[in-house]
Order: structure tokens, then sequence, then C-alpha cells
């Protein structure tokens, strides 16, 4: 057979492969992707959201959002603030939500470098986000572009992260409790927190990220510009966790008084419900340093209802 | 700048369109200038100390050749040979020296990067130094054609270790763009990303978090991982030659092939023949033969062999693993060797059509296990955890790995293994054997979609990077 005939085959077969593949995928994330499942969700309640609370695992973790009155979470794991941003600008624009309140997070990990960079499930985050959005995002764009470009051309190579396959066991997760685990192992369970996931291992000059900070100032006038009041959480994290900063970490950043983005809050007057050190003695409603179980969550739900009631009075 | 990325196929494209648009006066300086900034993705400094090797090795092997008296050549080839020995254990091994024997303000030993790619460029000098110095090639005169035989960017990181000689010869012809090499090329690379991507990256998703808690596995987990281990290590090691070999053949420069198909060698020494095959023959030109070969009585030869796999030891790292990697790969040859009659004898008895597929299992059997004995010490940081693995390979206990991981394991290795069935022996693209084309094109298109659908996972560095 001749080159040119194999070429043409060979370009032919790809063409259709993609058709199928590019089908059957959008089929089937409609079905299972989590995320579009709550934005459908979203969309559908619309009408009745008086309070949305957005922001990651913390969030979602600590708070039974069905428990509260008249409040949608559009809380997701792994979900960075700058992708909250874009989520919440969409439902404000797209889907008429008009909350008169919005619960912002601001945990000791949101803001961080660490954190911001190593997010998945790109394959619903970019349909949110234009192309030209993509270069503030991280501090390599030209890698960001290839990637944004790649899943805009072939959503399916992110199958394994749109098809929510790594969140399967999301739930078994919260039924553990960290109080069956070693002190050893909470030591490093918090040490792993701090240092891999926050830190990035050795650039604790970057802990925290310029961009995602200036995504918490964007986030706040995108509320103000729909008259949301925020109000924002501090997710309340294992004792373990404080003893590894002090001990281990020499970083004056990390003292409450020096976190860049709690100072933004401050000076923007925004009211802060602080549960950092609230339940930094009860490993039984963790199951690890920095999230708390299914138990911790309903517990948590009802301290969390009473204080925000009281805050919202006067707010 | 990672092989196995699409930023690596740009850069390559690139380099092919602009290389073959260019008049054939500027090709090649193009194509060392494209080498540079190639390596220079990996340190600015890592460049220069490059060019300072190249420009060491290329004075001394041309005063070396011009020399009259004995005395001058020897010199010329020791200088070029000392200093480009120097460089490189310098900055191979000094990360190795106690910091407090070098107990100068601000300095530290493990400040100095180990310049990715050194072994496998200092090897070529020092083969380039010696066939000089033993008249059996003449130095190359122009300084472009010698730098770019040493710099060029496909084979800069890993190899395949190609003399200098060879690729000189084919710099110099005149190439025009061939769409056969090209194509030929973009199989090999396309063969190379499933290796690595689908086949050694999938292996490392259990391989890797498996061997930083090791002390947690027993019996046939650590089996089963040290088997794996030996897979991944092949996948990614030879996927990457492939990518080169490709890279290079886009190009229309031919280097040789660095795996056989391993795992079916006929012995172990065969099996070293045909395991990153450019190295051994490296060792086997200019070591094993100067050192007397196996002409010299079998304790000799012994002896040369037990130095050869030394070497090599210590050519992945000063430690003790390495070392006990050489010395185990030595005794698995010794026995090779000492049992080669008696193994013939069976051989014998199994000559018989229906028998000889026993034979070769038997054989397989064996070479995987020499071989995955052997990586217990290269896949592990400690000796401690190697003795760990050694000691709890037949001991029971509960299975952490589970069914469903070992079927995976299974599934990734027998798709590999059952790929290479169509691929012919001595290299070449995977599915060369395969005789009907719409066949061929079909296997094609679901290797690349393949390579598509496992892509999103995150980079893993290529294991002979850090060598």
């Amino acid at each position: 057979m001749p080159l040119k005939n194999k070429i043409v085959i060979f370009l032919i077969l790809c063409i259709i492969t993609h058709l199928i593949l590019y089908v059957v995928f959008y089929r089937v994330a409609e079905k299972e992707n989590p995320l579009l499942q709550q934005m459908a969700a979203c969309k559908k309640n619309s009408k009745v959201i008086k309070i949305l609370l957005i922001g990651d695992s913390h969030a979602e973790r600590s708070i039974n959002a069905p428990g509260l009155d008249s409040t949608f979470s559009l809380a997701f794991y792994g979900e960075n603030n700058m992708f909250t941003y874009f989520k919440l600008k969409y439902c404000l624009e797209n889907y008429q939500v008009r909350p008169k309140y919005v619960l912002l997070q601001c945990d000791l990990s949101t803001y961080t470098k660490g954190f911001n960079y190593f997010r998945t499930n790109n394959f619903f985050y970019y349909s949110l986000v234009g192309i030209s959005d993509i270069r503030e995002m991280r501090d390599e764009p030209v890698s960001e572009y290839y990637r944004y470009l790649k899943i805009k051309l072939f959503p399916y190579s992110d199958w394994q992260y749109a098809l929510n396959l790594a969140g399967k066991n999301r739930q078994k997760k919260g039924e553990a409790t960290f109080t069956e685990r070693s002190t050893e192992e909470k030591t490093a369970n918090a040490r792993n927190f701090m240092q891999n996931e926050l830190m990035c291992s050795d650039k604790r000059e970057n802990l925290f990220f310029t961009t995602s900070i200036n995504y918490l100032k964007k986030t706040i006038v995108l509320c103000k510009e729909y008259n949301i009041k925020p109000v924002v959480i501090k997710y309340p994290l294992m004792q373990q966790v404080f003893d590894v900063i002090k001990n281990e970490i020499d970083s004056t950043a990390l003292q409450i008084n020096n976190r860049p983005p709690e100072m933004l809050i401050r000076n923007l007057h925004i009211p802060v419900l602080d549960f950092e050190y609230f339940y930094a003695q009860r490993p039984d409603l963790f199951f690890d340093c920095h999230h708390l179980n299914n138990a911790g969550k309903l517990a948590f739900t009802r301290v969390f209802k009473h204080k925000l009631d009281s805050l919202l009075r006067s707010y | 700048m990672n092989f196995a990325s699409f930023p690596y196929l740009c850069f390559l494209l690139a380099s092919v369109l602009l290389y073959f648009t260019l008049g054939k006066n500027l090709r090649n300086f193009f194509l060392l200038l494209t080498s540079y900034i190639f390596y220079s993705f990996f340190g600015f400094g890592f460049v220069a100390l490059m060019i300072f090797t190249t420009i060491i090795t290329f004075i001394c092997a041309r005063y070396c050749y011009k020399a009259e008296t004995k005395n001058a050549q020897l010199g010329f080839f020791l200088t070029g040979l000392l200093l480009d020995l120097v460089v490189f254990i310098l900055f191979k091994y000094v990360h190795i020296i106690d910091v407090d024997i070098m107990n100068w303000p601000g300095w530290s030993a493990q400040k100095l990067l180990i310049p990715v790619g050194i072994s496998f460029y200092t090897f070529k000098t020092v083969g380039y130094c010696i066939d000089v110095y033993k008249r059996k090639y003449e130095p190359e005169p122009f300084l472009l054609y010698y730098a770019l035989s040493v710099s060029f960017f496909p084979q800069l990181i890993a190899g395949p270790i190609e003399k200098s000689h060879n690729i000189i010869g084919q710099l110099k012809e005149n190439r025009n763009f061939n769409a056969e090499n090209f194509i030929e090329g973009g199989k090999l690379i396309l063969w190379g990303f499933f290796k690595k991507i689908a086949i050694a990256d999938t292996l490392a998703l259990i391989i890797n978090p498996a061997y930083s808690n090791i002390e947690k596995f027993t019996g046939l987990d650590l089996i089963i991982l040290s088997i794996a281990f030996i897979y991944q290590v092949y996948a990614d090691f030879s996927g990457y030659s492939d990518i080169a070999i490709g890279s290079a053949k886009c190009l229309g420069i031919k280097l040789p092939f660095n795996f056989n198909k391993p795992f079916f060698s006929k012995n172990c020494r065969e099996f070293w023949l045909r395991w990153h095959a450019t190295l051994s023959t490296w060792f086997k030109e200019y070591i094993y033969i100067p050192l007397g070969g196996n002409k010299k009585g079998k304790m000799r030869t012994f002896l040369n062999l037990f130095i050869i796999f030394l070497i090599s030891g210590i050519w992945h790292g000063i430690t003790f693993n390495y070392i006990c990697f050489a010395i185990l790969s030595f005794a698995w040859v010794l026995i090779d060797l000492i049992t080669e009659g008696s193994r013939l004898k069976l051989v014998n008895k199994f000559r018989s059509a229906t028998r000889w597929y026993l034979l070769k299992i038997m054989s397989y059997v064996a070479i995987i296990i020499m071989f995955a004995s052997v990586c217990v010490f290269f896949r592990t940081e400690t000796m401690n955890d190697a003795i760990y693995i050694f000691r709890h390979l037949f001991t029971s206990g509960e299975a952490k790995l589970g069914i469903v991981k070992y079927l995976f394991i299974a599934g990734t290795i027998l798709v590999l293994e059952f790929m290479q069935m169509f691929q012919a022996s001595g290299g070449g693209h995977c599915f060369e054997l395969m005789k009907n084309p719409y066949t061929r094109i079909f296997a094609y298109v679901t290797v690349l979609f393949i390579l598509l659908l496992v892509s999103a996972r995150p980079d893993v560095t290529f294991q002979y990077f850090q060598f």
C-alpha cells in the first residue's frame, strides 16, 4: 500500500476514534462528574439559596449544608480559591443565584502555593475558565496552556478525574477517626500535610501564593458587585498541625498575625468565624489532621449554625 | 525537559522542520545550537561544563594524533582522559564527600548538582580519546562536528552511547528530508511513549508508594513488586531509548538499539548484551578487551568480568546498594559460566519440538529471577530495605497489595509482552512483524489513543536520567 494511503487511513481512523470517545465521554461525564451534578443542583435551587458555602474539602467535610436553613454548598474536594472564584462567577451570571451571604474559606492551606498548584478535575474547571485567565493562574503558563488546550481538544484524556474515580472512597474515608492512629502516625500525617502539601517540601519562601490572594480579593469584589455579604470561616485543625508548625517550620508567615490572606480580610473588615483551634484536642472528630470525619461534621454543623446565626443577626 | 512530553515533541518537530529548511552549511551548526538549547533546559552551567569537556578532549585528541613520539602521544592522551575523568568524578561523586572535610565558608558539596547525562557524554569523549590514541580513527578536524557528536540532543541525556566517529560520519553526509525516515522515527517515538507512559508510569503507580513503605510488605507482595519493578525499569529505559533513536531518525541519524527483548535471553551473559547494549559494548571494547577479555584463562576472565560489573555499579553511584548490585550481577554471570556445561546437557535433553517451549519458559523464569534479585539493590534506597526484602521474600503475611493489584501488574506486563511479540528482534518499531497494513494502522491508532487516555497523570522522571 502506498505511504499516502496509509497516512490517509491513519488520519481517518484517528478522527473516527476521537469522535466516538468524545461523544461517549460526555454522555458518561454528565452522569458521573460530581461537579456537573453539583452545578445542576445549584441551578435547580437557585431561587431558594440564601447562604452559599464555598471552599474545598475542609468546607465540604465540616459543614452539612442541608442541616442549615436555605444553605447550599458549592464547596468541593481539592478546589482552589481561583477555581472557586470562576465557579461562583458562573453561578451568579448564569443561574441567577442571589444569596445574601457567601461563606468563604480562609484556612492555613487555602492560599498557599502548594495547595493551589496540585489541583485535578481540570475537565470541569477549564470549562469555566478562558484561555486568557490561564496565564495568571500559574507561574509556568506554557505548560498550563498546553494542559488547557489538551483538555479542550481531548477532554477524555482527563477521564480519571472527570469520572470521579479518585473520589469513590471519600465516604469511606469519612468513617474513620484520627484516634485510631498512633502518636507517630498523627505527627507524620501533620508533617506530610504541612511539608509536602503546603510547603512543597522546600519552597517555604513561596508559602503563600500572591495570585491566590488576588483571587480572594476578586471574590470579595464579585460578592460586593452582587450585594452579597462575605463571611470568612477558618475550619478546625488538629493540634498536631500546630505542633509541626511550632517545632519544625521556621516560618513567621504562618503566625496568625502575619498570614497575608488574613491581613487582607482584616483590612477589608470582613467578619471571621475562627474555628482553627476549636477541635484541636478532639481526634475522635477527625479522620486526618485537617479533615473532620462524619461525626465531626455533624457536631461541627450544630456549633457552626449557632455561631453563624448570632453573627448574621448583627451583620 | 521531559522526553516523554508534549513540549519535547514540539521541540523535536520544530528542530526537524528548521533543520531541513536551512541550507546544508548551516544545518549542523543549527543542530549544535539546538542541542545546547535542549541541554540548557536542565541548567546553563551544565552546558558550560559539557563545552569544557568537549574542547579539552578535542584538543588533546588532535595533539595526541599529531605528536610524533610515543611519550608525547601518551602525554596528550592521558591529559585529555584525566581531565575528562576528573570533571566526571568531581561532579558525579563529590556529593559523597563529607561536608566537614571541606570546611570552607559557604561551601557544601551538596550544592553541586549532578549534571544530567554527564555519564553518557563522558563515555563518548573517553571512547573518542582512546580510539584516537590507538589510531583506530583519525581525530575529527572540525570542532563543530565533534561537539555535535557529543551533544546531539536525542542521545545526550541517557544514550544510546554511540561512537563520535559514527555520528560524525552521518552528520557529514548530505541528508535531505526523508518521509519514510520521519515516519519510522515517529513510530519509534510512539512506541517509546507507550512504554514509558502506559507501562512504566502505570506500574510506578503501585511500585513507588510500595517501595516507600517496603517494610509493610511480605512474601508474595515482595515477589510481585520485585518482578513488577524490572518491567518498570525496562519499559522506562527502553522507552527512553526508543524515543531517542526515533528522534535521531527523524533528523536522518541512525543510532544503535539499546534493548533487544532482554528477558528472553538464553543466559545471563546474553542478557547483559541485550540490556543496555551500547553500554555493554562500550565496557567490552574499552575495558574488558584491553584487560585481556577471555583470552588469558578462566580466572582472569572472571576477574575481568568482576571489574566490569564493579565499574558498572560504581558508575550508577557510590553506595552499598550499587556495589551489591554489581557483585550480585557478577555472581549470577559466574554461576552461568560455571554451570554452562551441565546446562547444555539439560538443553540437549529438551531439544525436541514439544519440549522446546518448556526450555524457553525455564530460561525466561531464570532471567526474571536473576534480574529481579539484582534490581532489589537497584531500587531500594538503603541496604536495610534490600536486606528486608530478601529476608521476607518467602515469609507468609497478610497480602497488602491484594488480588486486584496483582492482576493489574500482570495485565500491564502481559500487554507489554504481547505487543513485543510483533516487534522484530534487534529493536525496531512495535508492530514491525504485523504483515497486514490495515491491522498495523489500527494498532498504531489504538496505541495513540491509549496514550491519550493515560496521559492525565503527573510526569514521572526517567529512571536513567539520574545517571
